[in-house]
């Protein structure tokens, strides 16, 4: 019996190692991920049942539809995205949610609030708000918030 | 560095890859088996004519022949089916190389599931960077688990385990079943998990999902070091 297990012990090692080693070369950012595309209009594709199908990976995958998306740029840098903003959704109903801009500066919610919204959005505690609510079917932030949308300019803060 | 437009396929081809080399150890082990069957083969006539009365007195045993310890002296008057024996041995080398390389795979999968977890929730950046490792290791153990758990289950038990009360098998074993509970329950968190992307409870998922991770990864560790310790 005993004759079995003395190699298992140097095999175990290794195997270990390997484990490691494997470990330590992982990771490599998608291209159809939360850090996709950031400033594009996120609902054109991930608009749920009008959403299409297509991407950078031959359209067989359905993307999942968000309700709310966006992207929060650098407003010194209007090419990077601002990480860590909080963006605060408030729905017709009362109830409020905020999502975390990554490091892309986008965020997204596959949550279903009651439209018309109210938005805010708070770096490090300097609160800007939209005045005029955003009806439905305007979750897509960035579809106005860009320089070829109705506003002219893509979101940003300090 | 991005994902250049990754295929299932590839999926398919990198789990195969991480599974070659052990499959390989395997097949080692499997030739290992074939001489010491064939050595066995030979204490095994010498041992069936041993018990027959009329046959000729047994030529003696070299110490070589009796190199098989599960043999060893049988109670004169009861059957061993021996070529179930022979396969319960080969069976369970190559579960045990395919379960130490399902140990390695895990430990993997358990600091890359980590790796995940502290990418998509801990408040810093979410880039989704781990996912794809994390699927691919993750499926991998699973593959290896359940091959080197059906390996054990189905080996024959030709001689029936005598005497009871917890050995190392019985933790081997119990550790084992915990493990295998734990990979279930993972399997069904982690794709559920994934598709709560973009809801708020998203992170409440992912943590259940982490913590029932690390427990199972600790029972693979106790049942693997119950064995090799
Ligand atoms: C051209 C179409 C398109 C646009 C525009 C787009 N996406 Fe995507 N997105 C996809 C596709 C396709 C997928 C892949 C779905 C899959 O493979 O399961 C995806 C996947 C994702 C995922 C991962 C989903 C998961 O379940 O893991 C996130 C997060 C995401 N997109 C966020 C965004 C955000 C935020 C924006 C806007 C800044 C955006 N996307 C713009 C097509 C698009
Ligand atoms: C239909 C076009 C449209 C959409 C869609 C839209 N906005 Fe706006 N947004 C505007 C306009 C116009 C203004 C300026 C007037 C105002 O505040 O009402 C504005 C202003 C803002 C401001 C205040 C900016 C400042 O500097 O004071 C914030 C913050 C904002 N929007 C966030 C959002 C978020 C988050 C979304 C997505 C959930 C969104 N917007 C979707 C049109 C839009």
């Amino acid at each position: 019996m005993i004759r079995e297990t003395d190699h298992a012990l140097p095999r175990l090692a290794a195997a270990a190692i390997a484990a490691l080693c494997l470990a330590a070369l992982a990771g490599c950012i998608p291209n159809d991920g939360p850090a996709m595309r950031p400033g594009e209009d996120c609902i054109s594709c991930h608009g749920g049942s009008t959403g299409t199908t297509t991407g950078g990976r031959g359209g067989h995958h359905a993307s999942p539809a968000w309700s709310v998306a966006g992207t929060v740029f650098q407003a010194s840098d209007l090419a990077s995205g601002y990480e860590g903003a909080e963006v605060q959704i408030t729905d017709a109903n009362g109830w409020t949610f905020s999502m975390r801009t990554n490091e892309a500066g986008n965020f997204y919610s596959a949550e279903s609030p009651t439209f018309p919204l109210h938005v805010c959005i708070n770096a490090n505690g300097a609160v800007t708000c939209q005045q005029s609510a955003i009806t439905s079917g305007q979750g897509g932030c960035n579809s106005c918030h860009s320089a070829r949308g109705s506003v002219g300019a893509p979101l940003s803060v300090h | 560095m991005p994902c250049l437009a990754i295929d299932r396929r590839l999926i398919g081809l990198a789990v195969a890859l991480l599974l070659a080399p052990r499959l390989a150890e395997a097949c080692v082990f499997l030739e290992d088996q074939v001489a010491d069957g064939a050595a066995a083969e030979t204490t095994t006539t010498s041992a069936a004519t041993a018990v027959a009365p009329p046959a000729a007195p047994p030529a003696p045993l070299t110490a070589q022949q009796l190199d098989f310890d599960l043999l060893e002296k049988p109670p004169a008057g009861i059957q061993v089916d021996l070529a179930a024996v022979n396969r319960r041995r080969t069976m369970l080398n190559v579960h045990q190389a395919v379960g130490l390389g399902m140990f390695a795979v895990a430990l993997a999968n358990t600091i890359v599931g980590q790796l995940n977890y502290s990418d998509r929730f801990a408040n810093g950046p979410s880039s989704g960077k781990y996912e794809l490792t994390h699927t691919l290791t993750a499926s991998a153990t699973l593959l290896a688990f359940a091959g080197t758990g059906l390996l054990a289950l189905l080996a024959p038990t030709p001689i029936p385990k005598e005497g009871s009360g917890i050995d190392r098998l019985t933790v081997h074993k119990i550790s084992m079943a915990t493990a295998a509970a734990g990979m279930l329950a993972e399997t069904v968190l982690g794709i559920y998990t994934a598709k709560r992307e973009g809801h708020l409870n998203q992170p409440d998922f992912a943590a259940a999902h982490l913590a029932i991770g690390y427990v199972t990864f600790a029972a693979i560790s106790l049942g693997v070091g119950v064995i090799v310790f």
